[in-house]
């Protein structure tokens, strides 16, 4: 396009250039500043990642984030690639049920995960049936595990699902037709195919865990997921400091991870719905 | 065509995890339309408690649905422009522009909020409006509304478009309107319902963000679980589901739409 | 090289394949392939070539009373990966995740073959396909002909019994498809393998094929020598498939057949309405002054080593003649039309021995 055509362009930007100075990274900066404002400077970063209550925070959220990722990698996997190689009737059915949570926030989720395995919930129900006791797993690190997958799942499923129907079929038939078994298939064939969809999905299911909020404050758990604690050190604790130095520890390292992701599968690791 | 045993497991399996997904989801809208939920169906269904959530929340249906529109006036207004911007321009400015707008995405909401409450939880008046709330929707959603033009941008070639508009002697805000504009069409779409979802359902940083004042619908439905009886809160919930519905086959059509090529 | 000397021979017995949808794209299919010949699946896109290949392969399975055989061993119900087949892809379908080496070798891999085996294999067959010096390549830095040369080796190391290959020289520039078609020749000949060489291209077919077998609408049309379907077609579609054709078709007695242009003399045909083919190269053009059939020079078309008339008026339609390329028409001249009665193509058996 020749510059000419080209004049007002930066025009188009500035608008969101200056929401994004302003909103954005301005209140970053700010936030920077407070978190070293505190009694120990910049500190309060060391102090963050040795103190146990931290550290057993920061480490039950990423063990929890990880087994969310994992678990809803294989289930999405499974599922995809079922939904995306069969055509029966009611087959859109499903994809929506399966699409539709995309868009719930994660208080409903807490809701929903009591609604299955709170005192009331189906689970306690069932329990008393079978033997006599409330099953609940709403309030332990399971209930928040359930919760954190049942809003994964729609993510990632929506992009193996894509993932598979770009998928060539002929590379399978090709590894068939020389003797591999369907487990060899799927190690040498359908997991490299799938990797970069793999990947980026599972780099956002990730950052989402990791930063999830709604479903543990829903489930009241007393399980201190990082989100949790930094709401307690800014309204309880009233230590600006500390949930401004957690914050920033807690963006880095989803934005770390996203960023990791996105170099090694040379996807794009945006959320998208 | 026979199907195989493993075929069946899958179709087993893919059945579970929709039930896992969809009966906690009919259990509270149950929930929500019974006398007594401990009792079971068989005390009755009403409507009691949606009257009852209406008179206690409505203010909170109005004001989610007010900050979904306002978030996608704003996302509409500045979010296209800049998707064009950065689909036209080579330079490496607009490498960093993208990088920069999908930022806000990469970090969790709650650090976003607690960084706007610091930085301007202190201006007078703009801490108890709703507008305090509404930048957080509009740092958060924004990128998806530019990330869905863009995605359209790329796949048709609009440069030749305009360029042929050029010929025919339109200016440049002449061919942005009527060029630019109607061919990414099912971009615009997918990114407006996709920003009105988002708002109508974000929750982390809102809850930051809010005042006893300004509370939407998700902040009204912790507050209703954390205090409510469940009927209230599954017929709570029930309206919030039903206020998504209507988003969540949009999208769902639009994506179906957008995949097909050309659309 | 370990290669079979002849691979099996096969046999399709009342085949017919219906889609899960419905469509019926295979009516009763009967064939047979003798061990180490090359036989050629012709016809136009939506046939069924792909289709009967799929079932030779074991990719699909014929509806309930059909049955596949190689030799003698009845592999029906054998899948794809248990019957021992290579098979070439129209988009190749090579493994982007492994070098060329590395996708060669997979077969042997897979077939537990010990590495250093696998190894010396590889070298040997890339060296044979003169793919040496890719060996560590990834695939998307290879052009297409040499994507298709690794697909060819990766079919044939593990020595199948039979070599399927759908289309595989579709995707690629004319030239280049010359040059594979003149390889994949020679490497089938010299392997001796029974393949299946699936094609809508004729030249492709003639050029490759032991016997081609032309299909259409999910039958077989045809099956023949290149030779046998090229001058002498069965039937109204592979004449007018295979080739260019010209049909004269008007009524006949006593051997003339009554055209717009004067009389076509000679023909093989009984009394009353009839029909014959004849190929653009076998017309000869005489002067109109004696000739028995006439008309004027439509177009010309210089193609090297022929001229290519489209003589108007002779027939109903116009008549494509192939001239020597150094004889000169105009357009607008009058010339006379001349076929000898052995090069008339006559299609009906009852007919012809009146
Ligand atoms: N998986 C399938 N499901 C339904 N119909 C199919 C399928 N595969 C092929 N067909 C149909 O079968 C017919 C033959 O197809 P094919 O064997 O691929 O033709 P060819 O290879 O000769 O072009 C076509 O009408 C095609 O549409
Ligand atoms: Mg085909």
């Amino acid at each position: 396009m020749s510059p000419r055509l080209n004049q007002p362009l930066y025009l188009m930007m500035l608008p969101v250039l200056i929401i994004t100075c302003a909103f954005f990274l301005i209140p970053m900066g700010r936030l920077i500043l407070i978190s070293i404002s505190g009694e120990e400077g910049s500190m309060t970063y060391w102090y963050a990642l040795t103190d146990s209550r931290y550290l057993n925070s920061l480490l039950q959220t990423l063990v929890l984030s990880i087994a969310t990722t994992l678990t809803t990698l294989a289930i999405a996997l499974v599922v995809g690639m079922f939904l995306a190689r069969n055509r029966f009737p009611g087959r859109s059915t499903l994809v929506s049920l399966l699409t539709f949570p995309l868009a719930f926030p994660g208080v409903v989720v807490g809701f929903l995960v009591i609604m299955l395995g709170g005192r009331q919930g189906l689970s306690a129900e069932l329990g008393l049936i079978l033997d006599g006791s409330r099953w609940t797993f709403a309030y332990s690190i399971v209930g928040l595990f359930v919760g954190y997958i049942y809003f994964s799942i729609p993510r990632v499923l929506m992009t193996v699902m894509s993932a598979v129907e770009k998928m060539d079929v002929m590379l399978e038939e090709a590894a068939r037709s020389m003797g591999a078994s369907r487990l060899r298939v799927l190690l040498d064939v359908i997991i490299p195919a799938l990797k970069p969809a793999l990947i980026a999905s599972g780099a956002i299911c990730f950052a989402t865990s990791m930063g999830a909020f709604g479903t543990a404050f829903a489930l009241a758990s007393g399980i201190n997921v990082m989100p949790m604690t930094i709401y307690t050190e800014f309204t309880l604790g009233a230590n600006v400091a500390m949930a401004a130095t957690l914050s920033i520890l807690l963006g880095l390292i989803t934005w770390l991870v996203l960023l990791l992701a996105r170099s090694v599968s040379g996807a794009n690791t945006t959320p998208a719905a | 065509m026979k199907r195989s045993l493993s075929s069946y497991l899958q179709l087993a399996f893919t059945l579970l995890i929709c039930a896992f997904m969809l009966v906690p989801v009919l259990m509270s809208v149950a929930a929500g339309l019974t006398n007594n939920y401990f009792q079971g169906l068989s005390s009755g269904l009403t409507l009691r408690w949606v009257e009852e959530v209406l008179a206690l929340y409505s203010d909170t249906i109005w004001l989610t649905l007010q900050l979904a529109l306002a978030t996608l006036l704003i996302n509409l207004i500045v979010g296209v422009p800049a998707a064009y911007y950065l689909a036209s321009s080579n330079s490496r400015w607009a490498r960093v522009f993208e990088e920069l707008i999908v930022l806000p995405v990469a970090i969790p909401g709650l650090a976003i909020a607690l960084a706007l409450i610091i930085a301007y939880g202190g201006v007078h008046g703009l801490r108890t409006s709703w507008l305090f709330i509404l930048i957080g929707h509009v740092l958060y959603t924004l990128p998806f509304m530019v990330r869905a033009v863009l995605a359209v941008l790329h796949s048709i070639n609009f440069r030749t478009l305009e360029e042929g508009a050029a010929s025919l002697g339109a200016g440049f805000f002449r061919r942005f309107i009527d060029v630019v504009v109607p061919n990414c069409k099912g971009g615009i779409i997918s990114g407006a319902l996709m920003t009105l979802t988002l708002s109508v359902g974000e929750f982390n940083l809102t809850w930051m963000l809010h005042t006893p004042l300004t509370k939407t619908l998700p902040v009204g439905l912790a507050d209703a679980y954390a205090s409510m009886r469940l009927e209230i809160s599954s017929a709570y919930t029930l309206i919030f589901l039903v206020m998504l519905l209507p988003l969540m086959i949009g999208v769902q059509w639009s994506g179906s739409r957008l995949r097909k090529p050309h659309a | 090289m370990n290669i079979n000397e002849h691979g099996a021979s096969i046999r399709l017995e009342g085949c017919t394949k219906t889609f899960a949808d419905g469509t019926l794209a295979l009516h009763p299919l009967d064939l047979s392939v003798q061990a180490g010949e090359t036989l050629v699946l012709l016809g136009p896109s939506g046939c069924g070539k792909t289709t009967t290949l799929r079932l030779i392969a074991g990719l699909e399975f014929p509806d309930d009373g059909g049955r596949i055989l190689f030799d003698d061993e009845d592999v029906t119900h054998t899948p794809i990966e248990k019957r021992n087949v290579g098979m070439v892809f129209q988009s190749y379908a090579l493994f982007p995740n492994m070098t060329v080496a590395e996708n060669v070798g997979y077969g042997l891999k897979v077939q537990k073959v010990k590495a250093a085996e696998v190894k010396q294999r590889v070298s040997e067959m890339l060296e044979m396909m003169e793919l040496g010096a890719l060996a560590h390549r990834r695939i998307d830095q290879l052009s297409g002909g040499q994507r298709q040369r690794v697909a060819l080796a990766r079919a044939i190391i593990t020595s199948p019994r039979v070599l399927l290959l759908d289309e595989p020289l579709t995707a690629l520039d004319a030239i280049l498809r010359d040059r594979l078609r003149a390889d994949i020749n020679s490497l089938l000949r010299r392997l001796g393998i029974t393949a299946i060489y699936v094609t809508h291209d004729q030249d492709e077919a003639m050029a490759l094929g032991d016997r081609i077998v032309v299909m259409d609408h999910g039958r077989v049309s045809q099956i023949g020598s290149p030779k046998e379907i090229y001058f002498a077609p069965q039937n109204d579609f592979v004449a007018d498939f295979i080739g260019q054709i010209n049909t004269f078709e008007g009524q006949v007695s006593c051997s003339d057949m009554r055209l717009p242009g004067g009389v076509l003399s000679g023909v093989a045909l009984a009394d009353g309405q009839g029909k014959v083919y004849c190929r653009p190269e076998d017309i000869e053009v005489i002067n109109s002054a004696n000739a028995g059939l006439r008309g004027q020079v439509h177009q010309t078309q210089f193609i090297g080593d022929r001229n290519r008339i489209w003589v108007k008026g002779a027939n109903h339609e116009r008549v494509v003649i192939d001239t020597d390329g150094r004889s000169e028409f105009k357009v607008g001249q009058e010339v006379g039309l001349q076929i000898r009665p052995e090069q008339m193509i006559v299609l009906d058996r009852r007919a012809e021995s009146v």
